[in-house]
């Protein structure tokens, strides 16, 4: 049973710039391998910053929620600091088959505004979060400043999209390498 | 050519213009009357019939789409081939409707809720009487 035609459909109505504030465009045409973007929420620490998200869809789709994770570095007690694997309950037991891609990273966007630091994907975070607001609010706008930030960091983007790699591509290798052209090149050429 | 009121396609032999001229069938036409038929210089022939008819499931929900395939209630989900009969639409006592085969794969794997509304799934049989 494949549910390709409904990916199809979903990826039609969250495509680039269909002013929710999120989007998900295939990688590479494989509508299986997704790059998702959310834009921080107004009011908070990550307002401004562009942050993508690796999308993969499983072949148990939509029974199986797709599997989520930021690839930009964001400071959030829900999201690993050093992987940006996700604690949300509608992408783990909670996913049901009437949700989308699209409704899932809506779901994420609400969670950057509404941290759940008592269920925590990352402990430092967390604990920073409840202990310290304020010193967590400043290094959260600090981290949206410096690696979510696409503007900025448009250089390299067209540089490396000039060598022939796709935009979506480039901007994976790039945020995957730490924002090292040289290191995201060569992971591109699989050196 | 003109689709006539009751679906069929009408074919005549003048050549007046069928807009300004359209022929009447009516469902129970008037007995022939050799005097009114000569009187008229419109002769209808019915050449062919092309009926056609649709079908809809009788659903009180305001979707045109199963929330599990996203496609239409009346159309297929992935894997069955015929509409209809083949690909049934059933009820939840929650009132929420999906493919037969679409939520039995979500109950097939050990979920028993209803993917919408989250309620606890039971199959309404009630509704598929109507």
């Amino acid at each position: 049973m494949s549910a390709d035609p409904r990916i199809r459909k979903e990826l039609k109505e969250c495509g680039e710039e269909n002013g929710s504030g999120v989007f998900a465009v295939p990688i590479s045409g494989d509508i299986h391998n997704l790059r998702g973007q959310i834009l921080g929420s107004e009011d908070t620490p990550f307002q401004g910053g562009k942050f993508n998200i690796e999308i993969k869809i499983p072949s148990g789709y939509p029974f199986e929620p797709p599997k989520m994770r930021f690839i930009t570095k964001i400071w959030h007690p829900n999201i690993s600091s050093q992987t940006g694997a996700i604690c949300l309950d509608i992408l783990k037991d909670q996913w049901s088959p009437a949700l989308t891609i699209k409704t899932a990273l809506l779901s994420l966007q609400a969670l950057l505004c509404a941290a759940e630091p008592t269920d925590p994907q990352d402990a430092v975070v967390a604990e920073m979060y409840m202990k310290n607001r304020a010193e967590y609010d400043r290094k959260a706008k600090e981290w949206t400043d410096q690696y979510a930030n696409e503007d900025a960091n448009e250089g390299p983007i067209q540089r490396i999209c000039e060598m022939g790699f796709d935009r979506p591509s480039a901007i994976t290798a790039l945020e995957e390498n730490g924002w090292n052209e040289e290191a995201a090149v060569n992971a591109l050429l699989g050196m | 050519m003109k689709r006539g009121k009751y679906g069929v396609q009408l074919s005549h032999n003048n050549q007046t213009n069928p807009y300004q001229h359209p022929p009447v069938l009516s469902p129970t036409p008037p007995p022939p009357s050799p005097s009114s038929a000569q009187a008229s210089n419109l002769k209808v022939t019915i050449k062919s019939l092309h009926v056609i008819s649709s079908w809809r499931w009788s659903l009180s929900s305001s979707d045109d789409v199963c929330g599990i395939c996203q496609s239409p209630y009346e159309s297929t989900c992935p894997g069955i081939k015929f509409p209809g009969d083949e690909c049934p639409v059933v009820w939840g006592k929650c009132r929420h409707a999906f493919h037969l085969q679409c939520v039995s794969t979500w109950l097939g794997g050990g979920k028993n809720t209803c993917p919408i509304c989250r309620r606890e799934w039971e199959f309404d049989d009630s509704e598929e009487k109507r």
